[in-house]
């Protein structure tokens, strides 16, 4: 794979990977869903 | 000449603290009998680590990823996790976090004949993602990795079960007997395959099995921890001796099944960068 293209790749990536990050923690709040699901047996 | 004390020693110590001791450090459910169930709850580690571990105090990504999808909700953080730890180390957690792995490290160890695992194998990692973590709790609404999984079974199906204690709020013990059927022993089974397995081959669960390892496999190639061989590499084989996934070095480091341990890297032909 050429230089180039894992350079777009990974700054592409990185700002897919944030924004859904971001949006995880802040509108839908996916953290107090693992909180809840990550507590039980 | 390979010389591969230092960064192995280094491996086994960030294993053994942060994978195994620092993620199941909640000792007080020894006397509250609760697991725990505090803010920590609310991350993941980057590895395999079953959350419902009497001394768990993160959550597994994989047990979270099929909870999302068993309830048939997008798991928005968890993409997100993955796609930006996969970018910066790739494998990496593999070879320097996960405590299974470490129990297979360790296990393998045990001197008796070996053997290889044929190549096709590397595929089915990626066969369990999809349908034991995607697909199979979408459409059945239940978490079905969890309740086959052999790291599941050994830090938290075993101990609770020989455990045991009394539940505090009920007063009755938290393990039912009618609760341990034909899938729990289905899941030791499950468990003891491996445990053999591992005496006799390099890491087959990580090679094989793991979801979590399937997912860290699709960002190696363009993950910012690299490791490169020198042109002028003798080609001598050593490091294909020493690396726990038994890759021919020269030709499959930061492949899909590179867990960036950087053992190789002890042999002065070998460099490790952080790099696009």
């Amino acid at each position: 794979m050429k230089k180039e293209w894992k350079i777009v790749i990974f700054i592409l990536g990185m700002v897919i990977g944030i924004g859904l990050l971001l949006l995880g923690i802040v509108t839908v709040d996916d953290i107090a869903h693992i909180r809840l699901e990550g507590s039980e047996l | 000449m390979v010389n591969k004390m230092t960064i192995v020693g280094w491996r086994r110590l960030s294993q053994t603290t942060i994978g195994l001791m620092l993620t199941n450090s909640y000792v007080q459910v020894i006397w509250t009998k609760i697991p725990y169930d505090g803010a920590l709850r609310g991350a993941c580690v980057p590895f395999l680590n079953c959350h419902a571990c009497p001394f768990a105090v993160f959550s597994c990504p994989i047990g979270m990823w099929q909870s999302f999808m068993a309830i048939h909700r997008f798991p928005f953080f968890l993409l997100g996790f993955f796609i930006t730890i996969g970018l910066v180390f790739g494998r990496a957690a593999c070879g320097w976090l996960c405590p299974f792995g470490l129990l297979q490290d360790l296990m393998y160890k045990i001197k008796t004949k070996k053997f290889r695992i044929p190549k096709f194998l590397n595929y089915t990692k990626y066969l369990v993602l999809i349908a034991l973590v995607l697909i199979i709790p979408y459409l059945t609404y239940e978490n079905w990795f969890s309740k086959l999984c052999p790291f599941g079974a050994l830090i938290a199906g075993i101990p609770w079960v020989a455990w045991n204690p009394i539940d505090p709020d009920f007063g009755t013990p938290i393990i039912e007997s009618e609760m341990i059927g034909w899938l729990y022993y289905l899941k030791m089974a499950i468990l003891a395959f491996f445990l053999i397995w591992f005496i006799f081959a390099k890491r087959p669960f990580c090679r094989v099995a793991c979801p979590m390892g399937a997912i860290w496999a699709l960002f190696n190639r363009v993950s910012l921890l690299k490791s490169k061989v020198n042109e002028d590499c003798p080609e001598c084989g050593q490091c294909t001796d020493i690396c726990p996934m038994e890759l021919k070095v020269n030709e499959e480091v930061d492949l899909e099944n590179c867990i960036k341990c950087m053992d190789c890297s002890t042999c002065k032909h070998v460099k490790v960068q952080f790099r696009l």
